[in-house]
């Protein structure tokens, strides 16, 4: 690693951290800035008065002046404390990884059938530029762009739902059994979220590498490899390939760092007891701590995979360190 | 001369399918010979055929294209048989060095292993003897054997240029196809080009097709050249006939409209612009902007007639003159 490499890798490092940071922050400034508090509704509550106001501002710590409560704020944080759910009185930190190693599995396999098959449709319909097979994975790919989610998981719930599990992340009724049968029926509920997952992600992978591919085609030195004698499938791998790999990188790593939170339509159709489903109840009941710990994984995945993007972009491209 | 030409074009046509259906004329019947050792200036106006006359002697040119006629390298045809007979000659008896050679590397691979992958592809060499190889034909254009294993952005535009022509020599072709190899570079560096190429075809017999707007480069680089316009081939001839003995309208006044110091200015500044490819032309393609045209230009398209030893041209006043003197 030379040292413009290693400034780069530095750089982005201190930028990701800045930006966490500076959500965090945000985070903290939403939920204060805005009029009144917690306990300013109490005023209207019969028999309160102030000095049972002021006894519970002091217990919430919102007593404190604005700047303690951002440190206490902060050096909770550090020590993983989000504070408890108002709902079922669980540490956050304790709900969000439960629902994120729910969630992580699910959209896992979801993004990794999009990886395969938007890579694979987008190849070909670039090498097949207008010509049929193009036209047809092409005019596929835009549709599964611009249907709705929650159409697309309601319309896998129709089709399939006689054959696989709809609702939730196992059978109730199925108690006692093994590991292994408790695996299995876990994978086969998994699998039509994961596919609307994949369906949803399916049309931007394959628009996006198709249009990398296309313009790597373009390129001069796709026409001089061709002049070299090199056989197309070997161009297509070492030449195009190979340098379409950089956007395509990039925008897998992205997207995954969104659906990793974002994946609340697909996981509220088929009440996948993941963060995404965490999110939706969260709002629905006002579960504050909840909402903020969830945007704080959130934000966390997509500065991460961010990261990894421009580290990879680093491994695959020799110019980005210039 | 007798012996069959190491590199024969023959009534190459080629026809674009623009996306509305119509098609694009863009080579019309261009014939030409090369013989080892010797340099062919191609010249003429921007959209003249030039590139796409050079591409589809490789069989390199998109879907879109149509081509019809003869290449023949050494008396062996080679477009016929489809990719299948093109590609064993692509790189191993004809190179090519593009257009904006600048790109021909990928970014991503070195230049080093760029310019090794054909030798191994055509079983020339391979591994360290290969990279030896590479390194000198690098030195041979002035970069450093060193460099090879630095990446395409790391080069100067110049030097990626020079070692597109380093990559081009590989495996040593015996013909070169150089499309303005040298347009972008500073004066130096394209005279040092220039000189390169000419000493390669004296030591090595290549043969090259030099293509470029440049006149003065001509002047200097090649025995013969052949002028191009509107996709046919108005008059081909040694280059001191075309100087000093053109049989084209066409051919004097670009000439006449080129310095003949070395310099930058290459505007080609003969009135009107060429006609359009995508109709059909009737008579001579260059009688709007001809200051000599008589009634036949009109009607009927002028042939290729030869003029002198070995000088064409396609012009009626040739054979106008020819009537009278007759
Ligand atoms: N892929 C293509 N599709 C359609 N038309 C094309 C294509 N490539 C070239 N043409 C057309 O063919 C004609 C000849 O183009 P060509 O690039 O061979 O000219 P050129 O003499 O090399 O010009 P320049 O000096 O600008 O490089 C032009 O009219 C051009 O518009
Ligand atoms: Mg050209």
């Amino acid at each position: 690693m030379n040292t413009r490499t290693l400034d780069y890798v530095l750089k982005r490092i201190g930028f990701s951290i800045m930006t966490v940071f500076v959500v965090l922050t945000f985070n903290f400034v939403l939920f204060r800035a805005l009029p009144g508090s917690a306990v300013t509704d109490l005023s209207r509550v019969p028999n309160s008065t102030p000095a049972l106001r002021e006894a519970l501002a002091r217990q919430f710590g919102l007593a404190d002046s604005k700047w303690q409560q951002y440190f206490i704020y902060l050096k909770q944080l550090l020590h993983g404390n989000l504070g408890v759910s108002y709902i079922n009185g669980l540490p956050v930190w304790h709900n969000l990884t439960t629902d994120l190693s729910n969630t992580i599995p699910m959209v896992g396999l979801g993004t990794l059938l999009a990886i395969v098959f938007g890579i694979w449709s987008g190849v070909t319909s670039a090498w097949r530029w207008h010509r049929p097979a193009d036209y047809l994975l092409t005019n596929t790919a835009i549709a599964f762009y611009s249907f709705p989610t929650q159409w697309l998981g309601l319309m896998l719930v129709m089709i399939f739902g006689r054959y696989l599990p709809t609702t939730g992340m196992n059978d109730p009724f199925a108690v006692g059994g093994s590991a292994w049968s408790h695996a299995l029926d876990t994978f086969r509920h998994m699998i039509l979220p994961a596919v609307a997952v994949a369906l949803t992600l399916y049309g931007q992978y394959t628009l996006v590498v198709r249009s990398a591919v296309l313009e790597v085609l373009g390129e001069d030195f796709v026409l001089t490899a061709r002049a070299k004698g090199i056989p197309a499938r070997t161009i297509l791998r070492r030449y195009v390939l190979r340098n379409a790999l950089l956007p395509i990188v990039t925008l897998i790593a992205l997207s995954i760092g969104y659906v990793v939170g974002g994946a609340l339509l697909v996981e509220t159709v088929f009440t996948w007891p993941g963060i995404g489903l965490a999110v939706y109840q969260s709002v629905l009941s006002r579960d504050y701590p909840m909402l903020q710990g969830a945007f704080l994984i959130l934000t966390l995945s997509v500065v991460m995979l961010n990261l990894v993007a421009d580290l990879l972009s680093l491994k695959l491209d020799p110019r980005v360190a210039e | 001369m007798i012996s069959v030409p190491l590199f024969s074009v023959r009534d190459l046509h080629v026809w674009f399918e623009l996306p509305d259906g119509r098609e694009l004329h863009a080579v019309n019947g261009v014939s030409f010979d090369l013989h080892a050792g010797e340099v062919l200036g191609l010249v003429g106006e921007s959209g003249c055929g030039k590139t796409t006359t050079i591409l589809a002697t490789m069989g390199l040119l998109p879907s879109s294209a149509d081509v019809a006629g003869e290449i023949r390298i050494n008396g062996e045809e080679i477009l016929h048989g489809g990719e299948a007979s093109v590609r064993p000659h692509r790189w191993r008896d004809i190179a090519m060095v593009f257009q904006g050679a600048m790109n021909c590397f990928s970014p991503v691979r070195t230049v080093g292993s760029q310019i090794v992958e054909p030798m191994k592809l055509h079983g020339i060499a391979k591994g360290a003897e290969a990279r030896r190889r590479a390194g000198e034909l690098l030195e041979m254009v002035g970069i450093p054997a060193a460099s090879a294993d630095r990446f395409p952005h790391e080069f100067s535009g110049g030097m990626r240029q020079r070692a597109a022509i380093a990559m081009a020599l590989a495996c040593e072709p015996k013909i070169l196809l150089a499309d303005e190899p040298t347009t972008g570079l500073d004066v130096m560096v394209q005279a040092q080009i220039l000189e390169l190429l000419a000493s390669l075809a004296d030591t090595l017999g290549l043969a090259v097709v030099l293509v470029t707007h440049d006149l003065p480069v001509v002047a200097e680089a090649c025995s013969r050249a052949a002028v191009m316009y509107a996709g046919r081939i108005a008059e081909l001839g040694s280059v001191d006939d075309l100087y000093h003995d053109s049989h084209h309208p066409y051919t004097r006044l670009l000439f006449a409209a080129t310095p003949d110091l070395l310099g930058d200015d290459r505007v080609v500044s003969i009135p009107g612009s060429p006609p359009r490819l995508d109709r059909e032309i009737v008579g001579c393609p260059f009688r709007e902007r001809c200051d000599s045209a008589v009634a036949e230009c009109a009607t009927e398209e002028p042939a290729l007639h030869l003029v002198g030893s070995s000088h064409v041209a396609a012009c009626h006043l040739n054979d106008l003159i020819e009537n009278v003197r007759q």
